[in-house]
């Protein structure tokens, strides 16, 4: 069988390809939180702001993936 | 992370004014919209569509409302900050000997300046039109004997007070030499 045949043959419902986003974004969200807080630590000389800034940050983002989670189901 | 010397004091730190931030939200703000108006064109009786497409728009929006729309909402959140990191580690750090010009250009590309205020040779604040007059921001620029180019803060908030500072700090250190 040759690429186009196989790849032909392989089927994705709408719910499998939410998930995969799902996952590339919790994925994403994940790293580019990593990065953040380590700038913001390492550069941003601490202080109340950043540690503001971060729960806000992190609380919206777990509630835009919560969200995006139950939508698919 | 910027190293000070013993006895090396923090006296002031300067940012760009919050104002430049309204573009990017504004921006934010429409991005955010777009999704809920693209489907409301799409199904508004004005557009010579078929049925069964809008049938099929509307289908889609029900059933992907809440997934498609917080993903996007994420992508924004996740843009907000990253323009946000770029604005809040941008700054100018004024201490009793010198002064630390940091540059943030993007995530892993960082530019550190310092200069002591012996090496300042003249300071400039540009403010320019109404908004920049009224709400007290504009740009500084320092001058330098030992580096090639200048020093720039763009839209800074008070650059008058922070250039007062400095010609103060730099009489100082006259006075101490």
């Amino acid at each position: 069988m040759d690429f186009f045949g196989f790849i032909s043959k392989i089927s994705f419902s709408s719910e499998s390809f939410a998930s995969l986003v799902f996952f590339v974004m919790a994925a994403l969200t994940a790293i580019v939180s990593v990065i953040f807080f380590f700038h913001w630590r390492k550069y941003g000389m601490g202080g109340i702001i950043l540690a503001i800034t971060e729960l806000v940050y992190l609380g919206v983002a777990a509630t835009l993936l919560g969200v995006a989670f139950f939508g698919i189901n | 992370m910027i190293k000070f010397e013993p006895g090396e004091e923090i006296i002031k730190v300067v940012r760009r004014h919050y104002l430049v931030m309204i573009p990017v939200i504004l921006m934010i703000l429409v991005l955010a919209m777009l999704p809920l108006t693209i489907y409301a064109i799409l199904i508004a009786d004005f557009l010579p569509l078929d049925p069964s497409i809008k049938n099929f728009v509307e289908d889609f929006f029900v059933r992907w409302k809440s997934f498609g729309y917080s993903v996007w909402l994420l992508l924004l959140w996740i843009f907000f900050f990253i323009e946000w990191t770029d604005y809040y580690l941008d700054l100018w750090v004024i201490t009793n000997r010198r002064i630390v010009d940091v540059e943030q250009k993007g995530f892993f590309h960082r530019e550190v300046t310092s200069f002591s205020f012996g090496q300042i040779q003249d300071i400039t604040v540009e403010t320019h039109g109404l908004v920049e007059t009224l709400l007290k921001f504009g740009t500084l620029h320092i001058q330098t004997a030992g580096h090639n180019r200048e020093i720039v803060i763009r839209d800074a908030h008070h650059p008058e007070k922070a250039r007062s500072l400095i010609l103060e700090l730099q009489q100082k250190s006259k006075e101490v030499q």
